[in-house]
Protein backbone atom coordinates (compact mmCIF):
# COMPACT_ATOMS: atom_id res chain seq x y z
CA UNK A 1 0.00 0.00 0.00
CA UNK A 2 2.84 2.39 0.98
CA UNK A 3 4.71 1.35 -2.14
CA UNK A 4 1.82 2.25 -4.38
CA UNK A 5 1.43 5.64 -2.65
CA UNK A 6 5.16 6.40 -3.09
CA UNK A 7 4.99 5.24 -6.66
CA UNK A 8 2.00 7.46 -7.27
CA UNK A 9 3.81 10.45 -5.68
CA UNK A 10 6.87 9.85 -7.87
CA UNK A 11 4.71 9.58 -10.95
CA UNK A 12 2.89 12.82 -10.11
CA UNK A 13 6.16 14.72 -9.62
CA UNK A 14 7.50 13.25 -12.86
CA UNK A 15 4.40 14.38 -14.69
CA UNK A 16 4.68 17.91 -13.24
CA UNK A 17 8.30 18.19 -14.28
CA UNK A 18 7.50 16.77 -17.72
CA UNK A 19 4.77 19.40 -18.15
CA UNK A 20 7.13 22.28 -17.27
CA UNK A 21 9.85 20.97 -19.57
CA UNK A 22 7.27 20.56 -22.36
CA UNK A 23 6.27 24.19 -21.88
CA UNK A 24 9.94 25.16 -22.08
CA UNK A 25 10.34 23.13 -25.25
CA UNK A 26 7.30 24.83 -26.72
CA UNK A 27 8.73 28.27 -26.06
CA UNK A 28 12.12 27.41 -27.63
CA UNK A 29 10.37 26.00 -30.71
CA UNK A 30 8.29 29.20 -30.92
CA UNK A 31 11.56 31.18 -30.81
CA UNK A 32 12.88 29.18 -33.75
CA UNK A 33 9.78 29.93 -35.80
CA UNK A 34 9.86 33.61 -34.81
CA UNK A 35 13.47 33.80 -35.97
CA UNK A 36 12.56 32.17 -39.26
CA UNK A 37 9.66 34.58 -39.76
CA UNK A 38 11.31 37.85 -38.73
CA UNK A 39 14.85 37.13 -39.67
CA UNK A 40 17.87 39.02 -38.20
CA UNK A 41 18.13 42.81 -37.98
CA UNK A 42 20.86 43.98 -40.33
CA UNK A 43 23.92 45.60 -38.78
CA UNK A 44 24.48 49.36 -39.20
CA UNK A 45 27.56 48.91 -41.25
CA UNK A 46 26.45 47.22 -44.41
CA UNK A 47 29.52 45.08 -44.93
CA UNK A 48 27.81 42.69 -47.16
CA UNK A 49 25.27 39.95 -46.89
CA UNK A 50 27.83 37.38 -45.80
CA UNK A 51 27.99 38.70 -42.23
CA UNK A 52 24.16 38.81 -41.96
CA UNK A 53 23.94 35.24 -43.20
CA UNK A 54 26.53 34.10 -40.70
CA UNK A 55 24.73 35.88 -37.88
CA UNK A 56 21.43 34.35 -38.96
CA UNK A 57 22.87 30.84 -39.14
CA UNK A 58 24.53 31.28 -35.74
CA UNK A 59 21.29 32.32 -34.09
CA UNK A 60 19.41 29.52 -35.85
CA UNK A 61 21.95 26.99 -34.57
CA UNK A 62 21.68 28.31 -31.01
CA UNK A 63 17.89 28.04 -31.05
CA UNK A 64 17.96 24.51 -32.47
CA UNK A 65 20.45 23.44 -29.81
CA UNK A 66 18.13 24.83 -27.12
CA UNK A 67 15.23 22.87 -28.68
CA UNK A 68 17.32 19.70 -28.70
CA UNK A 69 18.24 20.15 -25.04
CA UNK A 70 14.64 20.74 -23.95
CA UNK A 71 13.43 17.79 -26.01
CA UNK A 72 15.97 15.49 -24.35
CA UNK A 73 14.75 16.66 -20.93
CA UNK A 74 11.13 15.88 -21.82
CA UNK A 75 12.13 12.45 -23.12
CA UNK A 76 14.06 11.79 -19.91
CA UNK A 77 11.01 12.59 -17.73
CA UNK A 78 8.70 10.50 -19.95
CA UNK A 79 10.98 7.47 -19.76
CA UNK A 80 11.34 7.81 -15.99
CA UNK A 81 7.56 7.47 -15.52
CA UNK A 82 6.41 3.95 -14.57
CA UNK A 83 3.25 2.84 -16.38
CA UNK A 84 0.55 1.32 -14.15
CA UNK A 85 0.12 -2.25 -15.37
CA UNK A 86 -3.40 -3.01 -14.12
CA UNK A 87 -5.02 -0.25 -16.13
CA UNK A 88 -3.89 -1.80 -19.40
CA UNK A 89 -6.02 -4.90 -18.84
CA UNK A 90 -9.24 -2.89 -18.79
CA UNK A 91 -8.65 -1.99 -22.41
CA UNK A 92 -10.65 0.92 -23.81
CA UNK A 93 -12.33 1.37 -20.41
CA UNK A 94 -9.03 2.63 -18.99
CA UNK A 95 -9.41 5.78 -21.08
CA UNK A 96 -12.25 6.72 -18.74
CA UNK A 97 -9.57 7.64 -16.23
CA UNK A 98 -8.73 10.59 -18.44
CA UNK A 99 -12.22 11.98 -17.91
CA UNK A 100 -12.01 15.32 -16.14
CA UNK A 101 -15.56 15.19 -14.78
CA UNK A 102 -14.61 12.93 -11.87
CA UNK A 103 -17.04 14.63 -9.53
CA UNK A 104 -20.12 13.74 -11.51
CA UNK A 105 -19.82 9.96 -11.88
CA UNK A 106 -17.51 7.32 -10.46
CA UNK A 107 -17.71 5.14 -13.55
CA UNK A 108 -14.00 4.47 -13.79
CA UNK A 109 -13.59 3.71 -10.12
CA UNK A 110 -16.59 1.38 -10.21
CA UNK A 111 -15.21 -0.33 -13.32
CA UNK A 112 -11.84 -0.95 -11.64
CA UNK A 113 -13.51 -2.30 -8.51
CA UNK A 114 -15.77 -4.55 -10.56
CA UNK A 115 -12.80 -5.87 -12.49
CA UNK A 116 -10.83 -6.63 -9.30
CA UNK A 117 -13.89 -8.35 -7.79
CA UNK A 118 -14.30 -10.41 -10.93
CA UNK A 119 -10.63 -11.47 -10.84
CA UNK A 120 -10.91 -12.52 -7.21
CA UNK A 121 -14.08 -14.50 -7.98
CA UNK A 122 -12.29 -16.37 -10.77
CA UNK A 123 -9.43 -17.23 -8.44
CA UNK A 124 -11.76 -18.50 -5.71
CA UNK A 125 -13.79 -20.50 -8.26
CA UNK A 126 -10.64 -22.15 -9.56
CA UNK A 127 -9.48 -23.04 -6.05
CA UNK A 128 -12.94 -24.33 -5.12
CA UNK A 129 -13.24 -26.48 -8.24
CA UNK A 130 -9.83 -28.05 -7.65
CA UNK A 131 -10.78 -28.90 -4.06
CA UNK A 132 -14.19 -30.30 -5.04
CA UNK A 133 -12.79 -32.45 -7.83
CA UNK A 134 -10.32 -34.01 -5.47
CA UNK A 135 -13.16 -35.21 -3.16
CA UNK A 136 -15.85 -37.03 -5.18
CA UNK A 137 -19.08 -37.21 -3.17
CA UNK A 138 -21.55 -40.01 -3.87
CA UNK A 139 -25.00 -39.12 -2.58
CA UNK A 140 -27.02 -42.15 -3.69
CA UNK A 141 -26.41 -45.85 -3.21
CA UNK A 142 -27.81 -46.90 -6.60
CA UNK A 143 -25.54 -47.70 -9.46
CA UNK A 144 -26.92 -44.60 -11.13
CA UNK A 145 -28.22 -46.47 -14.16
CA UNK A 146 -31.17 -44.18 -14.65
CA UNK A 147 -29.03 -41.10 -14.31
CA UNK A 148 -26.45 -42.44 -16.73
CA UNK A 149 -29.16 -43.36 -19.18
CA UNK A 150 -30.55 -39.82 -18.91
CA UNK A 151 -27.10 -38.43 -19.59
CA UNK A 152 -26.58 -40.76 -22.49
CA UNK A 153 -29.91 -39.84 -24.12
CA UNK A 154 -28.96 -37.49 -26.88
CA UNK A 155 -30.59 -34.12 -27.28
CA UNK A 156 -32.93 -33.79 -30.24
CA UNK A 157 -30.94 -33.20 -33.38
CA UNK A 158 -30.60 -29.59 -34.45
CA UNK A 159 -31.12 -29.20 -38.14
CA UNK A 160 -29.13 -26.29 -39.38
CA UNK A 161 -27.59 -25.30 -42.67
CA UNK A 162 -30.74 -25.86 -44.63
CA UNK A 163 -30.86 -24.26 -48.02
CA UNK A 164 -33.58 -21.72 -48.68
CA UNK A 165 -34.79 -23.72 -51.66
CA UNK A 166 -35.23 -26.84 -49.52
CA UNK A 167 -37.29 -24.86 -46.99
CA UNK A 168 -39.47 -23.37 -49.74
CA UNK A 169 -40.11 -26.80 -51.27
CA UNK A 170 -40.98 -28.31 -47.90
CA UNK A 171 -43.41 -25.49 -47.11
CA UNK A 172 -45.11 -25.86 -50.47
CA UNK A 173 -45.49 -29.61 -49.92
CA UNK A 174 -46.95 -29.04 -46.47
CA UNK A 175 -49.32 -26.40 -47.81
CA UNK A 176 -50.80 -28.90 -50.20
CA UNK A 177 -51.53 -31.63 -47.71
CA UNK A 178 -54.15 -30.66 -45.10
CA UNK A 179 -57.44 -29.66 -46.61
CA UNK A 180 -58.72 -27.42 -43.80
CA UNK A 181 -55.68 -25.16 -43.60
CA UNK A 182 -54.92 -22.31 -45.97
CA UNK A 183 -51.39 -20.93 -46.10
CA UNK A 184 -50.15 -17.49 -47.00
CA UNK A 185 -46.49 -16.44 -46.87
CA UNK A 186 -46.50 -12.88 -45.56
CA UNK A 187 -42.84 -12.04 -45.24
CA UNK A 188 -39.44 -13.59 -45.96
CA UNK A 189 -36.24 -12.13 -44.54
CA UNK A 190 -33.27 -14.44 -44.99
CA UNK A 191 -33.99 -17.56 -42.94
CA UNK A 192 -37.02 -16.08 -41.19
CA UNK A 193 -40.48 -16.57 -42.65
CA UNK A 194 -43.84 -15.36 -41.40
CA UNK A 195 -46.77 -17.54 -42.38
CA UNK A 196 -50.46 -16.83 -42.01
CA UNK A 197 -52.38 -20.08 -41.58
CA UNK A 198 -56.20 -19.99 -41.53
CA UNK A 199 -57.78 -22.98 -39.80
CA UNK A 200 -61.19 -23.74 -41.29
CA UNK A 201 -63.74 -21.09 -40.25
CA UNK A 202 -62.34 -20.75 -36.78
CA UNK A 203 -59.18 -18.68 -36.44
CA UNK A 204 -56.02 -17.37 -38.08
CA UNK A 205 -52.55 -18.29 -36.89
CA UNK A 206 -49.44 -16.15 -37.41
CA UNK A 207 -46.48 -18.52 -37.43
CA UNK A 208 -42.88 -17.32 -37.37
CA UNK A 209 -40.36 -19.81 -38.75
CA UNK A 210 -36.59 -19.81 -38.81
CA UNK A 211 -35.72 -22.32 -41.56
CA UNK A 212 -38.18 -25.02 -40.47
CA UNK A 213 -37.99 -24.29 -36.73
CA UNK A 214 -41.12 -22.77 -35.21
CA UNK A 215 -40.30 -19.74 -33.12
CA UNK A 216 -43.53 -17.92 -32.38
CA UNK A 217 -47.21 -18.62 -32.72
CA UNK A 218 -50.06 -16.11 -32.39
CA UNK A 219 -53.70 -17.13 -32.71
CA UNK A 220 -56.30 -14.49 -33.58
CA UNK A 221 -59.96 -14.40 -34.56
CA UNK A 222 -60.99 -14.29 -38.22
CA UNK A 223 -62.22 -10.69 -38.04
CA UNK A 224 -59.27 -9.29 -36.06
CA UNK A 225 -56.69 -6.89 -37.45
CA UNK A 226 -53.36 -8.58 -38.24
CA UNK A 227 -51.52 -5.53 -39.55
CA UNK A 228 -50.54 -2.15 -38.19
CA UNK A 229 -51.75 1.00 -39.92
CA UNK A 230 -48.51 1.26 -41.88
CA UNK A 231 -48.98 -2.21 -43.36
CA UNK A 232 -46.46 -4.18 -41.27
CA UNK A 233 -47.58 -7.41 -39.64
CA UNK A 234 -48.43 -7.14 -35.96
CA UNK A 235 -46.60 -9.97 -34.18
CA UNK A 236 -47.13 -8.90 -30.60
CA UNK A 237 -50.70 -7.74 -29.87
CA UNK A 238 -52.69 -10.47 -28.16
CA UNK A 239 -56.12 -11.43 -29.41
CA UNK A 240 -59.08 -9.58 -27.89
CA UNK A 241 -60.90 -12.91 -27.40
CA UNK A 242 -60.17 -14.99 -24.34
CA UNK A 243 -60.55 -18.33 -26.11
CA UNK A 244 -57.97 -17.30 -28.74
CA UNK A 245 -55.53 -16.22 -26.01
CA UNK A 246 -55.88 -19.63 -24.37
CA UNK A 247 -55.34 -21.37 -27.70
CA UNK A 248 -52.19 -19.24 -28.26
CA UNK A 249 -50.79 -20.53 -24.95
CA UNK A 250 -51.62 -24.12 -25.87
CA UNK A 251 -50.09 -23.61 -29.32
CA UNK A 252 -46.79 -22.41 -27.82
CA UNK A 253 -46.80 -25.48 -25.57
CA UNK A 254 -47.42 -27.64 -28.65
CA UNK A 255 -44.51 -25.99 -30.47
CA UNK A 256 -42.18 -26.84 -27.55
CA UNK A 257 -43.59 -30.36 -27.30
CA UNK A 258 -43.16 -31.19 -30.97
CA UNK A 259 -39.79 -29.42 -31.31
CA UNK A 260 -38.21 -31.53 -28.58
CA UNK A 261 -39.32 -34.89 -29.97
CA UNK A 262 -36.77 -36.92 -31.86
CA UNK A 263 -37.25 -36.32 -35.55
CA UNK A 264 -35.40 -37.92 -38.37
CA UNK A 265 -36.36 -35.14 -40.71
CA UNK A 266 -36.48 -31.42 -40.01
CA UNK A 267 -40.06 -30.88 -41.21
CA UNK A 268 -41.64 -33.42 -38.85
CA UNK A 269 -42.22 -31.07 -35.85
CA UNK A 270 -43.91 -28.55 -38.18
CA UNK A 271 -46.02 -31.29 -39.76
CA UNK A 272 -47.21 -32.58 -36.37
CA UNK A 273 -47.98 -29.02 -35.27
CA UNK A 274 -50.09 -28.37 -38.36
CA UNK A 275 -51.99 -31.62 -37.82
CA UNK A 276 -52.63 -30.56 -34.22
CA UNK A 277 -53.88 -27.16 -35.43
CA UNK A 278 -56.21 -28.87 -37.84
CA UNK A 279 -57.96 -30.55 -34.89
CA UNK A 280 -59.39 -27.11 -34.00
CA UNK A 281 -61.46 -26.83 -37.17
CA UNK A 282 -64.69 -27.63 -35.25
CA UNK A 283 -63.84 -25.56 -32.19
CA UNK A 284 -67.31 -23.99 -31.93
CA UNK A 285 -69.28 -27.03 -33.16
CA UNK A 286 -67.92 -29.95 -31.14
CA UNK A 287 -68.80 -30.24 -27.46
CA UNK A 288 -66.26 -31.41 -24.90
CA UNK A 289 -65.57 -35.14 -25.19
CA UNK A 290 -65.44 -35.51 -21.38
CA UNK A 291 -68.39 -33.50 -20.04
CA UNK A 292 -70.46 -33.25 -23.23
CA UNK A 293 -71.07 -29.50 -22.95
CA UNK A 294 -70.01 -26.70 -25.23
CA UNK A 295 -69.18 -24.13 -22.59
CA UNK A 296 -67.10 -24.17 -19.44
CA UNK A 297 -66.79 -20.77 -17.79
CA UNK A 298 -67.82 -19.09 -21.04
CA UNK A 299 -65.11 -20.89 -23.06
CA UNK A 300 -65.48 -23.61 -25.71
CA UNK A 301 -63.29 -26.76 -25.54
CA UNK A 302 -59.90 -25.13 -26.22
CA UNK A 303 -57.58 -28.00 -25.18
CA UNK A 304 -56.32 -30.60 -27.65
CA UNK A 305 -54.05 -33.35 -26.42
CA UNK A 306 -50.74 -33.56 -28.26
CA UNK A 307 -50.90 -37.30 -28.94
CA UNK A 308 -54.62 -37.71 -29.51
CA UNK A 309 -56.20 -34.35 -30.33
CA UNK A 310 -59.80 -34.55 -29.10
CA UNK A 311 -61.92 -31.56 -28.09
CA UNK A 312 -61.67 -30.99 -24.35
CA UNK A 313 -62.20 -28.15 -21.89
CA UNK A 314 -59.16 -26.86 -20.01
CA UNK A 315 -60.67 -27.96 -16.72
CA UNK A 316 -61.84 -31.35 -18.04
CA UNK A 317 -58.53 -32.57 -19.45
CA UNK A 318 -57.11 -35.72 -17.85
CA UNK B 1 -67.96 -8.36 -33.81
CA UNK B 2 -69.48 -11.84 -33.74
CA UNK B 3 -72.83 -13.58 -34.05
CA UNK B 4 -75.77 -11.98 -32.18
CA UNK B 5 -79.19 -13.38 -31.37
CA UNK B 6 -81.99 -11.00 -30.39
CA UNK B 7 -85.09 -12.33 -28.72
CA UNK B 8 -87.99 -10.97 -26.73
CA UNK B 9 -88.09 -11.88 -23.07
CA UNK B 10 -91.53 -13.09 -22.06
CA UNK B 11 -92.81 -11.26 -19.02
CA UNK B 12 -94.94 -13.68 -17.00
CA UNK B 13 -98.48 -12.57 -16.39
CA UNK B 14 -98.90 -10.71 -13.15
CA UNK B 15 -95.37 -9.38 -12.99
CA UNK B 16 -94.31 -5.95 -14.05
CA UNK B 17 -91.46 -5.24 -16.44
CA UNK B 18 -89.18 -3.62 -13.87
CA UNK B 19 -89.38 -6.59 -11.50
CA UNK B 20 -88.78 -9.03 -14.28
CA UNK B 21 -85.75 -7.28 -15.64
CA UNK B 22 -84.23 -7.18 -12.15
CA UNK B 23 -84.63 -10.96 -11.93
CA UNK B 24 -83.03 -11.33 -15.34
CA UNK B 25 -80.08 -9.18 -14.26
CA UNK B 26 -79.62 -11.31 -11.16
CA UNK B 27 -79.55 -14.56 -13.14
CA UNK B 28 -77.03 -13.10 -15.58
CA UNK B 29 -74.82 -11.88 -12.75
CA UNK B 30 -74.99 -15.28 -11.10
CA UNK B 31 -73.38 -16.77 -14.22
CA UNK B 32 -70.40 -14.51 -13.59
CA UNK B 33 -71.11 -11.72 -16.07
CA UNK B 34 -69.72 -8.22 -15.42
CA UNK B 35 -71.72 -5.04 -16.06
CA UNK B 36 -69.84 -2.93 -18.61
CA UNK B 37 -72.23 -0.07 -19.29
CA UNK B 38 -75.46 0.92 -20.97
CA UNK B 39 -76.76 0.47 -24.48
CA UNK B 40 -79.56 1.92 -26.60
CA UNK B 41 -81.11 0.76 -29.86
CA UNK B 42 -83.47 3.34 -31.36
CA UNK B 43 -85.73 2.77 -34.32
CA UNK B 44 -87.41 5.54 -36.30
CA UNK B 45 -89.87 4.61 -39.03
CA UNK B 46 -90.51 6.44 -42.28
CA UNK B 47 -93.15 5.95 -44.95
CA UNK B 48 -93.36 7.15 -48.53
CA UNK B 49 -95.60 10.15 -49.06
CA UNK B 50 -98.60 9.85 -51.39
CA UNK B 51 -97.99 6.15 -52.06
CA UNK B 52 -100.61 3.70 -50.90
CA UNK B 53 -99.42 0.66 -48.93
CA UNK B 54 -95.85 1.77 -49.12
CA UNK B 55 -93.18 -0.21 -47.38
CA UNK B 56 -91.94 1.22 -44.11
CA UNK B 57 -88.35 2.27 -43.92
CA UNK B 58 -86.77 1.78 -40.50
CA UNK B 59 -83.80 3.83 -39.46
CA UNK B 60 -81.82 2.25 -36.61
CA UNK B 61 -79.17 3.71 -34.39
CA UNK B 62 -77.25 1.51 -31.93
CA UNK B 63 -74.74 2.73 -29.35
CA UNK B 64 -72.70 -0.39 -30.15
CA UNK B 65 -71.93 1.10 -33.59
CA UNK B 66 -71.99 4.83 -32.88
CA UNK B 67 -70.62 6.00 -36.23
CA UNK B 68 -73.16 4.02 -38.28
CA UNK B 69 -76.83 4.25 -39.11
CA UNK B 70 -78.74 1.26 -40.45
CA UNK B 71 -81.66 1.66 -42.82
CA UNK B 72 -83.77 -1.37 -43.66
CA UNK B 73 -87.14 -2.41 -44.95
CA UNK B 74 -89.05 -5.08 -43.09
CA UNK B 75 -88.75 -7.66 -45.84
CA UNK B 76 -85.01 -7.57 -46.26
CA UNK B 77 -83.03 -4.95 -48.18
CA UNK B 78 -80.87 -2.82 -45.94
CA UNK B 79 -77.98 -0.41 -46.10
CA UNK B 80 -75.35 0.70 -43.63
CA UNK B 81 -74.39 4.36 -43.74
CA UNK B 82 -72.80 7.02 -41.58
CA UNK B 83 -74.36 9.51 -39.14
CA UNK B 84 -75.52 11.88 -41.88
CA UNK B 85 -78.37 9.61 -43.03
CA UNK B 86 -81.12 11.06 -40.78
CA UNK B 87 -80.36 14.63 -41.89
CA UNK B 88 -80.29 13.39 -45.48
CA UNK B 89 -83.72 11.82 -45.03
CA UNK B 90 -85.06 15.01 -43.47
CA UNK B 91 -84.08 16.82 -46.66
CA UNK B 92 -86.14 14.26 -48.59
CA UNK B 93 -89.25 15.26 -46.64
CA UNK B 94 -91.26 15.38 -49.79
CA UNK B 95 -90.59 11.69 -50.47
CA UNK B 96 -90.07 10.11 -47.02
CA UNK B 97 -91.82 11.31 -43.90
CA UNK B 98 -91.39 10.07 -40.35
CA UNK B 99 -94.33 8.09 -39.14
CA UNK B 100 -96.18 9.53 -36.21
CA UNK B 101 -95.71 7.48 -33.08
CA UNK B 102 -93.27 5.33 -34.96
CA UNK B 103 -90.31 5.84 -32.61
CA UNK B 104 -89.47 2.79 -30.54
CA UNK B 105 -86.37 2.04 -28.54
CA UNK B 106 -84.70 -0.57 -26.34
CA UNK B 107 -82.57 0.76 -23.52
CA UNK B 108 -80.72 -1.13 -20.83
CA UNK B 109 -77.58 -2.69 -19.46
CA UNK B 110 -74.66 -4.36 -21.17
CA UNK B 111 -72.86 -7.35 -19.65
CA UNK B 112 -69.70 -9.25 -20.60
CA UNK B 113 -69.09 -12.90 -19.76
CA UNK B 114 -65.78 -14.11 -21.22
CA UNK B 115 -66.24 -13.74 -24.97
CA UNK B 116 -70.02 -13.22 -24.69
CA UNK B 117 -71.79 -9.84 -24.71
CA UNK B 118 -75.28 -9.81 -23.18
CA UNK B 119 -77.68 -6.90 -23.48
CA UNK B 120 -80.98 -6.64 -21.63
CA UNK B 121 -83.18 -3.72 -22.61
CA UNK B 122 -86.60 -2.32 -21.79
CA UNK B 123 -88.57 -1.69 -24.99
CA UNK B 124 -90.58 1.51 -24.89
CA UNK B 125 -92.69 3.52 -27.27
CA UNK B 126 -92.73 7.06 -26.01
CA UNK B 127 -93.52 6.97 -22.29
CA UNK B 128 -95.05 3.49 -22.24
CA UNK B 129 -93.10 0.30 -21.65
CA UNK B 130 -93.86 -2.53 -24.03
CA UNK B 131 -91.54 -5.39 -23.13
CA UNK B 132 -88.01 -6.68 -22.62
CA UNK B 133 -85.41 -7.51 -25.26
CA UNK B 134 -82.45 -9.82 -24.78
CA UNK B 135 -79.43 -9.89 -27.08
CA UNK B 136 -76.69 -12.53 -26.80
CA UNK B 137 -73.56 -12.04 -28.90
CA UNK B 138 -70.71 -14.54 -29.19
CA UNK B 139 -67.79 -12.45 -30.43
CA UNK B 140 -65.03 -14.87 -31.60
CA UNK B 141 -67.15 -16.70 -34.17
CA UNK B 142 -68.33 -15.09 -37.44
CA UNK B 143 -70.39 -17.96 -38.91
CA UNK B 144 -73.82 -18.37 -37.28
CA UNK B 145 -74.22 -22.06 -38.16
CA UNK B 146 -71.04 -22.92 -36.23
CA UNK B 147 -71.77 -21.24 -32.91
CA UNK B 148 -75.53 -21.72 -32.61
CA UNK B 149 -75.02 -24.59 -30.15
CA UNK B 150 -72.85 -22.41 -27.92
CA UNK B 151 -75.38 -19.55 -27.88
CA UNK B 152 -78.32 -21.81 -27.03
CA UNK B 153 -76.33 -23.53 -24.29
CA UNK B 154 -75.62 -20.16 -22.66
CA UNK B 155 -79.27 -19.13 -22.91
CA UNK B 156 -80.37 -22.39 -21.32
CA UNK B 157 -78.05 -21.53 -18.45
CA UNK B 158 -80.26 -18.67 -17.27
CA UNK B 159 -83.52 -19.08 -19.18
CA UNK B 160 -84.00 -22.76 -18.51
CA UNK B 161 -84.60 -25.80 -20.63
CA UNK B 162 -87.76 -24.29 -22.19
CA UNK B 163 -85.58 -22.11 -24.35
CA UNK B 164 -86.47 -22.09 -28.03
CA UNK B 165 -83.55 -23.63 -29.91
CA UNK B 166 -84.54 -23.05 -33.51
CA UNK B 167 -82.48 -20.57 -35.38
CA UNK B 168 -84.56 -17.54 -36.42
CA UNK B 169 -85.25 -17.22 -40.14
CA UNK B 170 -83.19 -14.07 -40.49
CA UNK B 171 -80.06 -15.80 -39.27
CA UNK B 172 -80.91 -19.12 -40.94
CA UNK B 173 -80.95 -17.54 -44.37
CA UNK B 174 -77.38 -16.36 -43.99
CA UNK B 175 -76.09 -18.93 -41.53
CA UNK B 176 -73.25 -20.08 -43.76
CA UNK B 177 -72.07 -16.56 -44.57
CA UNK B 178 -70.07 -14.18 -42.46
CA UNK B 179 -72.34 -12.47 -39.93
CA UNK B 180 -72.71 -8.70 -40.23
CA UNK B 181 -74.17 -6.12 -37.78
CA UNK B 182 -77.08 -5.27 -40.08
CA UNK B 183 -78.52 -8.75 -39.46
CA UNK B 184 -78.66 -7.82 -35.74
CA UNK B 185 -80.51 -4.60 -36.63
CA UNK B 186 -82.94 -6.53 -38.81
CA UNK B 187 -83.66 -8.79 -35.85
CA UNK B 188 -84.44 -5.69 -33.77
CA UNK B 189 -86.72 -4.37 -36.55
CA UNK B 190 -88.61 -7.66 -36.56
CA UNK B 191 -88.91 -7.57 -32.77
CA UNK B 192 -90.16 -3.97 -32.76
CA UNK B 193 -92.64 -4.70 -35.58
CA UNK B 194 -94.09 -7.64 -33.65
CA UNK B 195 -94.50 -5.39 -30.61
CA UNK B 196 -96.27 -2.74 -32.69
CA UNK B 197 -98.58 -5.36 -34.16
CA UNK B 198 -99.42 -6.78 -30.75
CA UNK B 199 -100.02 -3.21 -29.56
CA UNK B 200 -102.46 -2.58 -32.40
CA UNK B 201 -104.32 -5.83 -31.70
CA UNK B 202 -104.89 -4.72 -28.13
Amino acid sequence: MADTINQAKLTISCIAQAITSTQQLRSTVTNVFNLLCEGVKPDEDHDGRGRDRKKFLQKFQEHLQAVNKDYNEVEKYCNSMIPTPELQVLGPLSHLSLDSNTDKKNTFRDAVQTYEWNQRMHEYAQIASSILLSHQLKRSQSSGGAILAKRRRALPPKFQNMSSQHVENTLQLLARQPADLTFKLIKTLGDTRILQVTVGRVFTVILMLRNLLMEKVLVKGLDEELYYENGTIDLFSESQFECMRRITDHAMTAVLQYSTTHATQPEIPLKYFLLWLQSYKNLFIDPCSICGKHLDGGLPPVWRDFRNPVACHDTCRP
Amino acid sequence: MGVAYVSPWKVPAGQNVQQNIEELHNSIEQLGAIKTGLFTVECESYHAVNVANSKTLHLIHSTEYPASRFACFEDGPSIVSDVMLPSFLSKLRSVWQPRKGGRIESKGHRYELGDFVLKTGIISMGPSTKGISLEVEYTPCVYPCDCWGIITELLKGFVGENMVTNMPTLILEKSKEIYTPDITMQQYVELFSNIRKSNLVR
